[in-house]
């Protein structure tokens, strides 16, 4: 019996996948065993099925709570998947030799290690080990040393016997990690060999392990049994279930904060599919890559010639001498593309990154794969609340007084936040408060797939609306988007989210120059303030973008007043007022003064649409920040105007929505009076439509009211002139009967 | 001491120049003075094996200096491109003094300059009296940069109208320069390339177009990385200034200074140094230069108007002034970050108060 080979890789990477391929089929393993998860043993097989297509993850999630889970992604150039592919093809077995998820997932409390948290290479409290040998070779840092001895060139399968001497060297030599962290890896590598001693006992004569390059030391020789055993007796277990779920290089990256990534997954991929040249480089590796980045900038309309692809080689040539390096890397390709290509502009270079070096490929997994955890999750929840999906449409009225009733809305908004219109919410008649919702219930057989999908933001329903939530975050762009996000984010119920979303509401808020858009963001946030079920520290954060974003609208708000047409200012006019109904019932100090100086400028502001300006004086009149007496004279002076539209507008923004003003101040009423009564008869025509509208919105009582009044005041008027002649007598005489009608006998 | 008002880069430091070569044992491209590591090192500052200290000429990334040389040791010529005040044309005459030994072929690019500043004009005294001939011709920098096979500087490159910039495509495509008058041509030695500088704030003024834009490598030379290298670079020049218009005012505190830098930068880079509010960008440069003069003018105002020592109100109207470019835009801007910003920061109060008297 040989002793096992032990191939330390990294765990994404093009040169260790392609020396580990070549080193299996010099001498083939009669079983493999590889770093991960013992409890996914038996979906290897399906590593072989024609529909399963890297980049995929195996996940492993408990199942009393799926959303404790972990990931182990693979792509085409991850060592450990040419591994499994090794294994599925030529159907020799294999085993994850790992410690089991079981244990690991029932620990998660206190706070055992994740296999997120290691870098791509190997796992210590410095960061990547690696960087001490990069640092001595003149690189940046451990990942783009690795990737020009290691990543970028052609090994055979020598290399594991450099890799393996290296980190013996760097386990010598580095810091231990902190106790709580290290017992973990101490009983990992025991889990690992236990594994190795239990195939050795099955009488496997060559065995193959693929580990992280860290962990290789450890396995080579085998401490006594007994050690290994103790150190991991008694571990707390939990059940667990293993999935494939589709990957895309996207989270493969470091860019999606998922920690063991890789900086680079489309340049590995390129450098994966590159043909052997001279030595131990590629052929014309550097022509592919830039051409690559050519044809991609004239995808988009961009100025990329072959000659200066011939220029951009040139120089990532000499770049790399000066650096002392033998070939360019990809970061002296960058800099060639930045320099020679791109006009050393930001947005190409985004574009490169995006498409190029990170690439956009994604996975797909075998239709037999099992369920994923969202929708266990999904029917857990389901009967926990009494809602059964049926394929008939069904009525369902919410009473959120109701704990149940909550919940129930909390999962209808979430879902649908995912793509899962399950319930469509229906608009509630009648006059029943805040606190009802109706509902239409149909599920459609479809949702089951768009469930899978949803699988990719979160393994729990709240979780996945949760991590949509952060998507949405993250794309947006415009503030209604994410003030509509943060209205859906209060009605599903999902505060954490909550914190990142004013962050950004924030940010885009002090970019954006569309007035609008920040009136139209206030009252949400406001009324979110008021009624939302907001934690404490959120409160003083939207307080603080309340306050923020107000500041703003004071000083951008008056010049979005002037020069507008009448649509426009009517627009603004149904912003303002929401915005000052949402100031009213927020009643705090410091909003309220600077509303009413930001009021007070349109009031004055020459050019102002007169519609703006009428309005800006309500309101100012309403907030008590304007005498009467004022307006009466601000007032006439607009109904001199030369033009009686601009009059007329300017009365009708002033009475918009209440006439009670007219009715009780008689200084206005008067000063009204006798501008409509001194119009002559076109102008009166002319303005007639424009006064029609203004009064069209009183309530009904409000004109008779009005009506009384103007036909009071025209028969006092009459009195002033005409003495009317009557019998006191008479008219006295039927005083009585009129009292005792009246209830006013005495 | 000389009484030149300024002299050359490669005058100044000769000697740093003479060391260098001295133990630059890589391989020099034809004709360069110095290996482009050495340039690389003369720029950026090091110790030679025998301690002597070579002074850092920039300051900021050494990977812009590598591409930089880099490029000019491809046959593509170098554009320096960046916001006023990033040491563009700095960087250009050092690179022309380290690889050339000689900075002072230089075409100062401007609106109305003509095709023969860029290639030859003519002595007419000569031209009248013998004819078109050699000796009556008059070479432009760049001719003897081709003839010597020197570095040729181009400043305010996208200054020059388009017309004028079409020359350059010949010279640095061909690598030549006909004198269909006299039916020759000039061609270039090893060793010539050119370096031209732009301000990325004229862009569209003279844009290049697209046949001489592919003849230039790109390097944008950013702002200073971070507050404090900003600041010592203003206090360090604005003592200088002091000194120099003997300005009857104490140096401006750090304190200060540092506040006109934070403004500067915030609104530069439209975000709070702190990372956590975003802001508007006003359309001015807001460059290191025009913070320098920022707190120039404060120090004057405080001389001749305050009390001596440089306070809120000395630099809130040039500040404001520096900020306030265009009257409505830039006045939004400029407010938000009053109200939403500076009112808000502890021991601001001063400066807000004194701005907001201003607006």
């Amino acid at each position: 019996m040989s002793s096992p080979r032990i191939y330390g890789v990294r765990h994404h990477g093009p040169g260790g996948a392609r020396s580990l391929a070549l080193a299996l089929l010099e001498t083939p393993p009669d079983i493999l065993l590889v770093e991960g998860p013992p409890e996914a043993d038996s979906l290897v097989e399906l590593v072989a099925h024609e529909q399963m297509q890297p980049p995929v993850a195996l996940l492993v999630y408990a199942l009393d709570d799926t959303s404790q889970a972990s990931f182990y992604p693979f792509a085409r150039f991850s060592p450990e998947w040419q591994a499994l592919h090794y294994a599925a093809s030529n159907k020799i077995p294999l085993r994850f030799f790992d410690l089991p998820a079981s244990i690991r997932l029932a620990q998660r409390e206190d706070s055992a290690p994740e296999l997120q948290g290691e870098t791509a290479l190997a796992a210590t409290s410095q960061g990547d080990p690696m960087d001490e040998y990069a640092r001595l070779a003149g690189f940046a840092d451990g990942e783009s040393w690795w990737d020009a001895l290691i990543e970028q060139r052609q090994h055979g399968s020598d290399l594991f016997a450099v890799v393996m001497e290296a980190m013996r060297e760097l386990r010598a030599n580095t810091a231990p990690m902190p106790a709580a962290r290290q017992i973990w890896e101490d009983r990992r590598e025991a889990a690992m060999r236990q594994q190795i001693r239990a195939a050795q006992k099955e009488g496997f004569q060559n065995i193959a392990i693929v580990c992280g390059a860290w962990h290789a030391p450890a396995l080579e020789n085998l401490p006594p049994a007994k050690h290994d055993a103790a150190l991991l007796k008694d571990l707390p277990k939990c059940k667990v279930a293993a999935t494939w779920v589709p990957w895309n290089y996207q989270r493969l990256s470091f860019t999606s904060g998922y920690g063991a990534g890789i900086a680079s997954p489309g340049w590995y991929d390129f450098l994966w599919q590159q043909k052997h040249g001279a030595g131990d480089s590629f052929a014309q590796l550097d022509e592919r890559w830039l051409t690559h980045v050519a044809h991609l900038l004239r995808q988009q309309d961009l100025v990329a010639s072959s000659a200066e692809v011939i220029d951009a080689v040139r120089l990532a040539r000499m770049l790399a001498q000066i650096n002392g390096r033998g070939q360019p890397g990809l970061d002296e390709f960058n800099q060639a593309a930045s320099s020679v290509l791109c006009m050393g502009e930001a947005a190409p270079l985004a574009l490169i990154r995006k498409e190029m070096i990170i690439g956009e490929r994604l996975g797909q997994v075998p239709d037999e794969t099992p369920a994923a955890p969202i929708a266990r999750d999904l029917a857990q929840e389901q009967k926990r609340l009494r809602l059964k999906p049926s394929a008939l449409e069904q009525e369902l009225a919410l009473d959120l007084r109701n704990e149940n009733d909550l919940a129930r809305s909390h999962l209808l908004h979430r879902l649908s936040m995912l793509q899962v219109p399950w319930g469509k919410q229906q608009q509630v008649h009648g006059k029943r408060g805040s606190f009802h919702e109706a509902w239409r219930l149909l599920w459609q057989p479809d949702f089951a797939l768009s469930l899978i999908e949803a699988g990719r933001f979160g393994q729990t329903v709240a979780s996945a609306a949760h991590g949509r939530c952060l998507e949405i975050i993250s794309k947006a762009q415009q503030l209604p988007e994410l003030t509509q996000c943060l209205q859906q984010a209060l009605l599903a119920e999902l505060p954490d989210v909550v914190h990142a979303l004013l962050q950004k509401l924030a940010d885009v808020a002090a970019q954006s120059a569309d007035i609008l858009h920040l009136l139209d963001a206030l009252p949400p946030l406001t009324s979110s303030l008021r009624y939302g079920s907001v934690r404490q520290i959120e409160r003083s954060q939207i307080a603080s973008i309340v306050s923020a974003l107000l500041a703003r609208v004071a000083i951008g708000l008056p010049n979005a007043c002037v020069h507008i047409k009448n649509d426009a200012a009517q627009e603004l006019i149904r912003r303002i007022d929401a915005l000052n109904l949402a100031m009213a019932t927020e009643q705090d100090e410091g909003f309220s003064a600077t509303w009413i100086s930001c009021l007070t400028m349109i009031s004055q502001l020459e050019g102002a649409h007169p519609l703006l300006l009428g309005r800006a004086h309500r309101l100012l009149l309403d907030l008590q920040a304007l005498e009467s007496a004022q307006l009466a004279q601000r007032l006439g002076l607009a109904l001199s105007h030369p033009t009686p539209e601009y009059s007329a507008d300017w009365v009708e923004g002033l009475l918009a929505g209440s006439g009670v003003l007219l009715v009780h101040d008689e200084q206005l009423w008067a000063l009204l009076d006798n501008w409509l009564r001194q119009l002559q008869g076109k102008e009166f025509i002319r303005v007639l439509p424009l006064m029609r509208r203004a009064f069209s919105q009183f309530t009904h009582g409000e004109r008779q009211m009005l009506a009384q009044k103007s036909s009071q005041s025209s028969t006092q008027r009459s009195t002033a002139v005409v003495e009317l002649d009557f019998d006191a007598e008479r008219a006295n005489s039927i005083v009585p009967l009129a009292r005792a009608l009246l209830g006013m006998l005495t | 001491m000389s009484d030149i008002l300024r002299q050359h880069g490669e005058q100044i430091y000769a000697e740093e120049l003479a060391e260098l070569a001295r133990y630059d044992e890589r391989p020099r491209p034809p004709e360069w003075k110095l290996s482009p590591w050495a340039v690389v090192d003369y720029l950026m500052g090091c110790t030679l094996d025998n301690n002597f200290m070579v002074q850092p000429k920039y300051i900021g990334q050494r990977r812009l200096v590598e591409i930089a040389v880099a490029t000019l040791a491809t046959d593509r010529a170098l554009l320096l491109y960046g916001v006023p005040g990033t040491a563009k044309s700095w960087l250009s005459e050092h690179l022309a003094a380290a690889i050339s030994g000689d900075s002072t072929l230089i075409i100062q690019g401007t609106a109305g300059i003509s095709e023969e500043a860029m290639r030859y004009g003519w002595n007419y005294a000569r031209l009248l009296a013998e004819g078109p001939s050699a000796a009556a011709l008059v070479e432009s920098p760049m001719m003897r940069a081709m003839r010597n096979g020197r570095l040729c500087r181009i400043e305010e490159l996208t200054r020059i109208p388009s017309e004028v910039q079409d020359t350059l495509i010949t010279v640095l495509s061909e690598k030549t320069m006909p004198v269909a008058e006299l039916n020759i041509e000039v061609q270039a030695r090893r060793g010539f390339n050119v370096i031209a500088t732009a301000n990325n704030r004229d862009r569209g003024v003279n844009e290049l177009s697209s046949a001489l834009k592919r003849r230039f490598n790109t390097v944008i030379l950013p702002l200073p990385q971070d507050v404090e290298s900003e600041v010592e670079i203003v206090s360090q020049r604005v003592a200088s200034l002091a000194s120099q218009l003997q300005i009857p005012a104490q140096v401006a505190a750090l304190a200060q200074i540092s506040r006109v830098v934070t403004i500067f930068r915030e609104l530069r880079e439209g975000v709070t140094h702190d990372g956590k509010t975003r802001l508007k960008t006003p359309s001015g440069t807001l460059s290191t230069a025009e913070a320098i003069s920022v707190v120039g003018h404060g120090m004057v105002m405080a001389a001749h108007f305050g009390d001596g020592s440089m306070g809120a109100a000395d630099v809130a109207a040039s500040l404001v002034g520096a900020v306030i470019k265009d009257p409505v835009q830039d006045k939004v801007v400029w407010m938000e970050y009053l109200e939403t910003v500076v009112k808000e920061r502890d021991g601001w109060k001063d400066i807000y108060r004194a701005c907001r008297e201003l607006s």
